[in-house]
Formats: structure tokens, sequence, C-alpha cells
């Protein structure tokens, strides 16, 4: 078959045949650790899988009081620093979140932090009207 | 303490992990760059956050998220200066079973893949990779049956034209 140019005549249905079987074999890439699913974080089955256990869970109570602790602080700060436009508060989320680590779950966490802080300001604002009134 | 709309991290956490992946790759086939599809899919759980809080209804998440996805990765790829996709070479595929990965006829795919127009990788991406009918992806892109299946097949012939001519695809053609 000739080959003008154009995709549709230059090839037949049996050639891209071919090309579906190589799609088969391969998909899109998976994401980067960074990005890596909690189920994928659990400890493997196997002879020390109980030993890994013990250790996620250490890990994951330290991990637990740190946030806690670390919670607290940044909801603290952010209540004080969470600014009225949106590129100052984008900067807010930046910042706690770079405190988390890297990744989605802690711009997740970040958000939710100056979210939360966004309210108590809320509040504390209502509060300070009633008083005043 | 929660209030009683705010989204249970563990309904956010399963979305994520139910989600997230198929999102991610849905986005690194658009834009063949690993790290703007994942800067997209983290701009859109986050955001997403803020939605959950007016509606109960996860299940419903999932066409929302795709299309949000979407309109981020063609919104990105209007932005003037783009990362280069050539950078992205190596990292834009990976085999289904490991162990039959072959390297040459990978980057041989991926080469074919970076030649295609987005709109062209995204229907592959839908057609070959996920499953879904040209029903479903015209509804997903809001195109006409007839246009995604068109792109589909000019996508199978260019990646055929440029696939034909790897070292890999030229080994296996010898008898």
């Amino acid at each position: 078959m000739s080959d003008t140019g154009h995709p549709e005549e230059s090839l037949r249905d049996d050639d891209l045949r071919e090309i579906k079987a190589v799609l088969t074999r391969y998909r899109p890439a998976s994401p980067p650790a960074s990005m890596r699913l909690s189920h994928e974080q659990k400890a493997p089955e196997g002879g020390h899988a109980p030993v890994i256990g013990w250790v996620s869970l250490a890990a994951a109570l330290v991990a637990m009081i740190l946030q806690w602790a670390t919670t607290a602080v940044y909801r603290d700060v952010t209540t004080r620093v969470v600014a009225p436009s949106l590129a100052e508060r984008q900067a807010v989320i930046d910042a706690v979140a770079q405190t988390f680590g890297s990744g989605l779950r802690a711009r997740v966490e970040a958000e939710r932090l100056v979210m939360a802080a966004e309210e108590d300001r809320v509040e504390h604002d209502q509060r300070l009207v009633e008083v005043s009134q | 303490m929660r209030e009683p709309d705010e989204p249970a991290p563990d309904a956010i956490a399963a979305l994520y992990d139910r989600l997230a992946q198929p999102l991610y790759r849905y986005a690194l086939m658009i834009l063949a760059s690993p790290a703007d599809a994942e800067d997209v899919v983290q701009r859109v759980f986050v955001s997403m956050i803020a939605l959950m809080q007016r509606t109960k209804d996860v299940g419903s998440m999932d066409g929302y998220l795709r299309a949000a996805v979407r309109n981020e990765c063609y919104s990105l790829l209007r932005r003037p200066r783009r990362r280069k996709e050539e950078a992205v070479e190596g990292h834009l595929l990976e085999a289904v079973e490991a162990m039959a990965d072959d390297i040459d006829e990978r980057l041989g795919l991926e080469r074919a893949l970076l030649t295609l127009p987005p709109e062209q990788r995204e229907v592959v991406e839908l057609k070959a990779f996920e499953g879904f009918t040209f029903d479903a992806i015209a509804r997903i892109t809001n195109e006409s049956v007839n246009t995604v299946a068109g792109r589909y097949r000019y996508a199978l012939v260019t990646l055929r034209k440029h696939f034909a001519g790897t070292p890999s695809t030229a080994r296996r053609q010898d008898p």
C-alpha cells in the first residue's frame, strides 16, 4: 500500500493489531513515592511481618504524637497568620505543608489545618462582636 | 472536634487510595510529565476537600475528579512556559508484568506516544489502558463518538509508524 502521508491510507487493520497487542503489555507508569498509597505502605505478609508490624505500629504511634503536637502548634500559628488574600493564604498552606514533608497527604493536612484555623478565627471575631455589643 | 459536615479523614484517605493512582496515570498520559501529573492530582484532591463539605456522596466523586483532573491538565497545557515533554522519556510507561518488561520495546512505545498530541494520548489511555468504550470516552471528553474513535485510529496509525522503526520491533520481525 502506498504511503500518501494520510494516516488512514497508510496502514491496514492488520498493522494496527500489532500495535494494539504491544499496548496491552504496558500501562502508564505508577505514581512516584511521594504519592504512594496507604495500603502499599502496610507490612508485607511473611516471616518478618510481625516484627515489621510492631515497628510500624511504634513508628505510627510516634508519628501520631508528633502530629498531635505539631498540629496544636500550627493550628495556633495559622490562626494568627491566616491572611485575607488568596495568595497569602496559599503561602501559609505551602509553609505548613512543608513542615509535614512532601506529597499530597502533607498538602491535604495543611489545607485542613488552615481551614480549621480560619473557622476558629471567624468564631473568635464573632465572639468579639458579641462581647462588644 | 470535626463539624458534622466535615469530611472524615478516613473517607478522604479511602477516596485517595482508590482514585489517586488511576487519576495520576490519566494525567500522566495527557501531560507526558510525571511532575506535572503529580501537581495536577494534588491540586485536585486539595480542592476536593472543600467540595466534600458540600456533598456527602463520596461515590459520585469519581466522575467529578476525573473531569477536574482533565480540566487542570488542559489548563496546564495552555500555559506558555511548560516543561518540555522530551525530558520524561523512560518514565511514561511500565510493563503490566514486571518480568515481561522489554526495555527497548517500552522506550520505543514511549517515544511513539510522545509524538502524539495530548488529545490522542488521552484517548489511547482511556481506550487501550483503561478499557473504556468509545461512548464512555465521548462522555468523559465531551466530544462525539466519531471524534474519539477517529482520534484513536489516528493515534494507532501514528504509533505503528513510529514504533515500526524501533530496534525491538525490528528484532521481533526477524524470522
